[in-house]
């Protein structure tokens, strides 16, 4: 049998490599599509091509993350856009069936979870070790690139890590999510005893508040506009929330997050993890002068922003942009316990074959979703 | 000299007072005399009687309830002298204290009768001509009054009079043994914050005594992770394990080399390691940990040794490895106090053995002597 023109045209421009054989897995490889004109659709493709640098994964467990909703809503962040059909997912670990010949670091049978953005490492970013920052990177799921919500994909070796057997593939899937928050986390540096603020209850700035809880930052306020969010947060033991309202004005909302944290305990450092305008505000007048604004969430493309306040009281705003060599350490500290109960983030998980139900349910409000997963045998 | 302190704090006044006098082996004294313990230069320690002094302006006076003893205190005691800081006279020991506030003096307003309080017991000038102290490092003070650095007198007594600035509230879920195990805890504390130690940090702890414990606990805190602990005895190990079970421990060797002890440390944690936290001073434990940690890594000395010692200077150089310094502690009270208040920081267990004042000689000889095995002795009154 052979690979559809259509389809292997698709395939061919999000970076996935057919010669025309249609190759099958034990299971059909289901993969999630979405379109220019917002529309969601499964359509099989082939069982992947194994490249000699490569990996072939079984994808066991893959999140949703905001971004794709996103994408999926509004076929754009930024200057990034929906400009052909796109395969989804790069929140994923799975076990890998097949290694390139070129393959050291990883062997058939291996657990691992999946590093998404693969970088060109030849470019002065990569070189210095920021490879987050690599202008040509291929990032799963993000425009133009295909993503990891397929039954079987195929992925660079040396962006697969190794999962020990203790941990779940659910939770080799959250070390992404985990690795934003920790790579934000390590641009501000919270360190042991600092008053700590996280602007936003959902999975990052819930992971974001592990990490810096992890870190030994003390006190922790986080604040949401949900309540449902600030009580996922006091499930996961944070006991200092603050229910913001639209109404209130950037003076009463940080004077509020101050009140709450105490006078010897003004926040050094705040974890932006909304991306509004209204909470970067409150969050540069809630720090301490000479504090930091930590911008994890993203937002609107351009924002004004109280510079003079900024200026005056030498606040300044530091920027995270995904992560970088994260992922030994991230799961190193979630499988040591040392991010407590980061699995509390999962709220729902759906199988495979239900994988529209999923995305549904990030976008229905009485759902109530932190982290939605899908799942496969 | 431009602050009044040194005058305001001296030990001489004591000392020549009437009612100054070294006390006999066995001499009773009054439940209320102020009895401290002091050693001299000829390596005596005893227990002495002073005057119960009055808080002058911006002073309180406080009943000293709990003094944990600091192995410098026993080495001023045994060996005369740190460094620069020699033993001249008789000399009170005692740094780690808190207590309860018994007496007000003129002006001060931020303290009540019965406010229960840790002593910061380093005193600088705090005035604007001194660098140290203008640019917020006023552990590096040169006019510091440091209660029981000799020549000054320290806090192991039953009435000390502070001043006010210098203390600090305990919430009441606060003991006052955790408060005194304060002190060496913001020594920690300053010291992990000076060495850089970050989430997820690979960190290997030099020695198993309280400061080494101390540091364990606050690198555990802090998620440090693998977090391996050397010690020449296994007991202290034993301990460490106790206090974080998922520390990896391993017995020092004297008969190793330091390649060989970093080898060994290698080999348990499993990869490498970024920081290392000296906390014993001793020079074959800083070069094994300067031998442990990776290209780029550091060792951060807390620990306090020897004047001079030798060091695997190619190996540092050619590793590109830091080797930095702590002297005592600045602003580390309140993260301190509040890091035990909110359960971050567990220090309960380090206090193996309590003494009363009247007792303190004995608790000297129980700190002083390895085989008692004790981690933080404490007078408590």
């Amino acid at each position: 049998m052979s690979v559809p023109e259509k389809l292997a045209a698709k395939l061919a421009k999000g970076g996935v490599v057919t010669d025309g054989v249609w190759r099958k897995g034990a299971k059909p490889n289901v993969a999630l599509w979405v379109t220019e004109d917002h529309r969601l659709y499964e359509e099989e493709i082939p069982y992947p091509i194994c490249g000699p640098d490569d990996c072939i994964v079984h994808v066991r467990a893959t999140g949703i993350c905001g971004s794709e909703i996103h994408f999926w809503k509004t076929g754009r962040i930024g200057d990034c856009k929906v400009t052909h059909d796109l395969i989804l997912g790069h929140e994923s670990a799975g076990e890998i069936l097949e290694v390139g010949s070129n393959v050291k670091n990883v062997v058939k049978g291996d657990r691992v979870s999946i590093e998404p953005g693969v970088a060109c490492w030849e470019c002065k970013q990569c070189v210095s070790g920021r490879y987050n920052l690599c202008p040509t990177v291929k990032f799963s799921g993000t425009p133009p690139s295909h993503g990891t919500m397929s039954r079987y994909v195929a992925h660079p070796a040396r962006y697969l890590h190794k999962i020990p057997d203790t941990m779940t593939f659910a939770q080799g899937a959250l070390i992404e999510p985990l690795s934003v928050a920790a790579g934000a986390v390590s641009r501000a540096s919270p360190k042991l005893g600092q008053p700590v603020l996280v602007c936003g209850a959902g999975p990052i700035g819930l992971a974001a508040a592990l990490c810096a809880r992890a870190a030994g930052a003390h006190p922790i306020c986080i604040t949401d506009l949900e309540e449902s969010r600030l009580e996922q947060a006091q499930l996961l033991g944070f006991k200092l929330t603050l229910k913001v309202e639209l109404a209130w004005d950037r003076f009463e909302t940080s004077n509020r997050i101050r009140d709450l944290m105490g006078a010897d305990c003004v926040p050094e450092i705040a974890f932006e993890c909304t991306g509004a305008q209204s909470s970067i505000a409150s969050a540069i007048y809630a720090v301490v002068d000479g504090g930091t604004v930590l911008q994890v969430g993203c937002g609107k493309p351009e924002i004004e922003l109280p510079i003079m306040a900024m200026s005056f009281r030498e606040v300044n705003i530091i920027t995270s942009f995904r992560y970088k060599q994260t992922w030994p350490t991230v799961i190193r500290l979630l499988n040591d316990a040392v991010l407590g109960e980061a699995d509390k983030l999962i709220t729902h998980s759906f199988p495979l074959e239900k994988i529209m139900d999923a995305f549904q349910t990030c976008v229905t409000k009485e759902a109530k979703s932190i982290k939605v997963q899908i799942l496969d045998d | 000299m431009v602050t009044q302190n040194p005058d305001i704090y001296d030990p001489r006044k004591i000392l020549q007072h009437s009612e100054f006098k070294v006390l006999s082996a066995g001499e009773k004294t009054d439940s209320d005399a102020n009895i401290a313990a002091f050693y001299n230069p000829a390596h005596e320690i005893h227990l002495v009687q002073k005057p119960k002094p009055k808080p002058g302006p911006g002073q309180v006076l406080l009943h000293v309830r709990a003094t944990g003893i600091c192995g410098s205190d026993v080495h001023f005691w045994r060996h005369g002298g740190i460094g620069t800081m020699i033993v001249t006279d008789e000399c009170g020991s005692g740094h780690e204290s808190a207590g309860e506030v018994v007496e007000l003096g003129e002006g001060v307003t931020e303290w009540k009768v019965g406010d229960r309080v840790a002593m910061e017991v380093g005193i600088p000038c705090s005035q604007p001509s001194c660098t140290p102290c203008r640019t917020g490092k006023y552990n590096g003070c040169p006019d510091v009054v440091f209660f029981s650095t000799p020549p000054y007198h320290g806090t192991l007594t039953r009435w000390h009079v502070h001043p006010e600035q210098w203390l600090h509230r305990l919430p009441d879920n606060l003991s006052f043994e955790e408060g005194a195990l304060c002190e060496p805890l913001a020594v920690a504390l300053a010291g992990i914050d000076r060495s850089g130690l970050r989430l997820g940090d690979p960190l290997l702890i030099c020695g198993a005594g309280p400061i080494g414990l101390v540091s364990l606990l606050a690198a555990r805190a802090a998620g440090a992770e693998p977090i391996v602990i050397t010690d020449l005895f296994q007991s202290r190990l034993d301990f460490a394990k106790k206090l974080v079970p998922g520390v990896h421990t391993v017995l020092v060797e004297r008969e190793l080399s330091p390649e060989q002890q970093a080898a060994k440390i290698k080999a348990v944690a499993g990869g490498e390691l970024k920081l290392s936290l000296e906390c014993t001073g001793v020079e074959s434990s800083i070069s094994t940990a300067i031998f442990s940690v990776q290209f780029g890594g550091r060792v951060f000395v807390i620990g306090v040794g020897k004047s001079e010692q030798k060091f695997p200077f190619m190996h540092l150089s050619a590793n590109e490895i830091d080797l930095k310094f702590q002297y005592r502690y600045a602003d580390q009270y309140p993260k301190a106090i509040r890091l035990v208040a909110a359960g971050l920081i567990n220090l309960k267990p380090l206090v193996t053995h309590r003494f009363a004042l009247e007792e303190a000689v004995s608790a000297f000889h129980v700190a002083a002597d390895p085989a008692q095995g004790a981690i933080k002795v404490q007078i408590q009154d």
